[in-house]
């Protein structure tokens, strides 16, 4: 894609000509605009939080969780934007840890069977998009990049929720890359 | 509650500009990108479809592409603090700018259940003091989350609550520096701020996206939509990030030392691919008159030094730096008092996509330094 140039003013007003070469630098801006300018940028980091808590070998519990905005367009079948994310994390004891990443239409819910309360195995009822890492490494590091799709927000306010599982011995200071894609 | 519709007003009579229309004209469908070589190229006549698509993608971005200028994922288990201030960020509204939607994910403190609302409160201050309120919104959850009869039961995911609200009274254009509160016990979890735009408040309408073949070629087409790119890119571009202490508790991240240390881990002195960092992603970002100078963004922290027994006048270093260790941007011995405030830098950065991480460190003098919250965000 071409780089963006804001036309000057001489490019419109009364008894200017119409120059190809103008319009074809709207539409290269807006193309960029939507595209990389306005590009949903949110890593986050916690200086507090290092959470191990609630641990499981077997099944994932939830740490975190938080609401998104992930634009208000609305995607078809013929493109869609995605999420660009990675975990800053390692295990805190050399044993195997997981860290998984969903974004979800709506809030979870408690399984069929299961004792009410947050630290249990969460049900995702509505569209949702997944990721997940393992290390074994003690030192703390940027996973992988993983892509999940934006289309599972609702459709009015454009919002999801991100919703952070663990998995045995896995610590996570937070996401270091989360980016909203271009459409493809 | 402020105004309900997401997109503004209704446009008064006679309110409409040339070559504008009262009524929004696009879908919510995302547009495909607007196909250059099939549309502009010498000696190809003005085209309908090719108006109708840049008015299309100027509407879509204003509306459907606002920027998110707050949001945390943060802890479920065990979350929130003990004191009332949660997050800080600071932020600047778009070209045109109507209202923040904002959602708020609002958890019951168990252990205190009628007597109050169980709250959160969003106050947004014009001064980088914190003294001048500008609007401030509650989310209130409610009381009795389990009915009267709940003793401390476990809370389920049927007791996070998120409350979404627009929050309106702020200018178009504008920084504005803000904070989260829990009250009335209520616990928040975790929140999101959209900046809204409104092109019938801000911009005498929607750019015409009805054009046929037989429709008069004037110079207000290209006009209208001149405008809003040059608005859009200046103005609305993304937040890129915004680093806060949970600050329940009156605690941020202090130092005492003056070498420079990752503001995230507070122990790292030096950059590496282990050390936390922030992936920005800036690639196609600049303009073609930028790509020796890189990416115009504003740094925003909020901050105090206390002078202890440091012979200096000033203190409290923040630097952003690349992955080589570069500095990208800096504020240096810029904080003089022991009541924090908001200090900013405008600077730029190379439009490509790596890892900056944040360092913070005191002046030589044995003066302490204390940071609350960075925001950083492109802008112009």
């Amino acid at each position: 894609m071409p780089k963006t140039e804001l036309i000057p003013d001489i490019a419109t007003g009364d008894g200017k000509p119409l120059d190809v070469g103008h319009d074809r630098a709207l539409a290269v801006g807006l193309n960029n605009f939507h595209d990389h300018r306005s590009a949903i940028s949110n890593p986050f980091l916690w200086r507090e939080y290092t959470d191990d808590t609630s641990s499981g070998t077997t099944e994932y519990y939830t740490l975190w969780a938080g609401i998104i905005f992930l634009g208000l367009e609305h995607y078809g079948t013929a493109f869609t934007r995605s999420i660009t994310l990675a975990p800053f994390f390692r295990s805190h004891d050399g044993a195997s840890g997981s860290i998984r990443a969903t974004l979800v239409r709506t809030l979870p819910t408690v399984g069929p069977g299961a004792a009410a309360g947050l630290i249990t195995p969460p049900l995702f009822a509505d569209a949702f998009a997944q990721a997940e890492w393992t290390t074994t490494s003690t030192t703390y590091a940027t996973g992988s990049d993983a892509t999940l799709s934006c289309g599972v927000k609702d459709l009015f306010f454009g919002f999801s929720y991100l919703v952070v599982d663990k998995k045995g011995s896995a610590q996570i200071r937070g996401f270091s890359k989360f980016r909203q894609g271009a459409r493809v | 509650m402020g105004k309900q519709h997401p997109f503004g007003e209704k446009l008064g009579d006679g309110g409409v500009g040339p070559i504008k229309t009262a009524s929004n004209p696009t879908p919510r469908d995302a547009a495909p990108p607007i196909q250059l070589d099939r549309w502009y190229r010498v000696g190809r006549h003005p085209d309908a479809n090719a108006a109708n698509d840049l008015a299309i993608a100027a509407t879509q971005g204003a509306l459907y592409r606002p920027k998110q200028v707050f949001c945390s994922p943060c802890r479920l288990i065990n979350a929130g603090v003990t004191g009332p201030i949660r997050w800080r960020f600071s932020f600047r509204t778009g070209a045109y700018h109507h209202a923040l939607l904002v959602a708020a994910v609002v958890l019951p403190n168990s252990g205190i259940l009628a007597l109050y609302n169980h709250s959160a409160k969003l106050s947004i201050y014009s001064d980088t003091a914190e003294a001048t309120l500008v609007v401030s919104e509650t989310f209130s959850r409610g009381s009795n989350p389990h009915g009267t009869a709940w003793s401390g039961s476990s809370m389920d995911w049927a007791d996070v609550r998120p409350i979404t609200k627009l929050v309106t009274g702020l200018s178009p254009d504008t920084a504005y520096y803000a904070k989260w509160e829990d009250v009335d016990y209520g616990i928040l979890q975790s929140a999101s701020v959209v900046d809204l735009q409104s092109l019938t408040e801000n911009n005498d309408g929607y750019p015409a996206a009805n054009h046929t073949a037989m429709s008069p070629v004037v110079d207000d087409v290209r006009r209208n939509i001149a405008s809003m790119v040059s608005s859009l890119w200046k103005k609305n571009a993304a937040h890129l990030l915004n680093w806060t202490v949970d600050d329940g508790t009156g605690a941020p991240v202090t130092i005492t030392s003056s070498t420079a240390t990752n503001i995230v881990d507070g122990s790292s002195t030096s950059v590496s691919a282990a050390t936390p960092g922030f992936y920005l992603d800036l690639t196609d970002c600049d303009r073609l008159s930028q790509a020796s100078t890189g990416v115009p963004c504003v740094m925003k922290v909020f901050a105090k030094w206390t002078k202890n027994a440091s012979p200096n006048a000033a203190g409290g270093t923040i630097l952003l730096k690349d992955s080589g260790g570069a500095t990208v941007a800096s504020i240096t011995d810029g904080w003089s008092s022991a009541t924090p405030v908001w200090v900013s830098v405008s600077f730029n950065m190379d439009a490509v996509n790596d890892k900056y991480d944040i360092t913070y460190n005191s002046d030589a003098g044995g003066g302490s330094f204390a940071v609350y919250a960075i925001s950083i965000y492109m802008y112009e």
